[in-house]
């Protein structure tokens, strides 16, 4: 029953991140939804580490999660610099503007 | 006993955690937001320290400690590009309990597995590294700690406040 309390707790954590993403429209902002996301996703996969027999083979699983982590990271990062300099705000609708 | 104990760590840690993620739509203050995220990073490696594996908790730490820095950088110097009522609530709060609900009522009816003994669960971590986890430990704290503080003092920012 602990794994599926797990599991559930992982999916609602989940939810929250993906609507963020869908529901808000400032960039930092959805940048913290997709991480809040991955984190569910890294607690799941150890979740389903822990409550298996195997073992070993989440480790490259939970490695690429964090390494998707840090590279969207440094993905905002750019593309805030990007903003910036362009003169733009944090409103992700301003971003047609990017086109020019 | 230490079941019982695992189990309200548990439900301390998944309160705070989804508590904290709301926070972050809901706070007016990018500040507010990044100590949201930064509550969700660190009850999540409490979540993986539940589950018996505290290599990875620390982990997951460390790894945030990066993370949550860069966010705060970011956050704080476009302080003054977001002052727009950023997220739309309601329509958030409804449409994460729809998504989450339908895979947790799925998940719920389940018959669970027990916790097995596997590679980082068994006496190879707690053998080698086990006795200096609490040094280890305070070292994530003390390094998240400091970078915040230092951001915050930095720019003379309170939580919630302005400068």
């Amino acid at each position: 029953m602990m794994f599926a309390i797990f599991l559930a707790f992982g999916f609602a954590l989940f939810g929250v991140g993906i609507v963020g993403v869908a529901a808000s429209r400032h960039f930092i902002i959805m940048m913290l939804a997709i991480e809040v996301a991955l984190s569910a996703a890294i607690v799941v996969a150890a979740a389903g580490y822990a409550y298996s027999a195997a073992g070993g083979d989440v480790l490259g699983l939970l490695f690429t999660l964090w390494a998707v982590a840090s590279a969207e990271i440094m993905g905002m990062v750019a593309i805030y610099r990007y903003m910036q300099a362009n003169g733009m705000s944090m409103d992700v609708r301003e971003l047609t503007k990017l086109r020019d | 006993m230490v079941p019982m104990l695992l189990y309200i760590a548990f439900l301390v840690s998944a309160v705070v955690a989804i508590c904290s993620a709301l926070l972050i739509f809901r706070a007016r203050a990018m500040v507010d937001a990044m100590v949201g995220f930064l509550i969700v990073a660190v009850a999540s490696a409490a979540m993986l320290a539940v589950l018996g594996l505290p290599l990875l908790a620390l982990l997951q730490l460390f790894i945030m400690v990066g993370g949550v820095s860069t966010y705060l950088f970011v956050g704080v110097s476009s302080e003054n590009l977001s002052r727009f009522k950023h997220t739309h609530f309601p329509a958030f709060v409804v449409l994460a309990i729809a998504i989450a609900a339908v895979p947790i009522y799925k998940v719920l009816t389940l018959g669970g597995p027990s916790v097995q003994t596997n590679t980082l669960t068994s006496g190879a971590i707690v053998a080698s590294i086990g006795s200096n986890i609490a040094l280890f430990y305070l070292l994530a704290i003390l390094l998240f700690g400091i970078g915040i503080a230092s951001i915050m003092m930095m720019k003379g920012l309170k939580p919630g406040g302005r400068r």
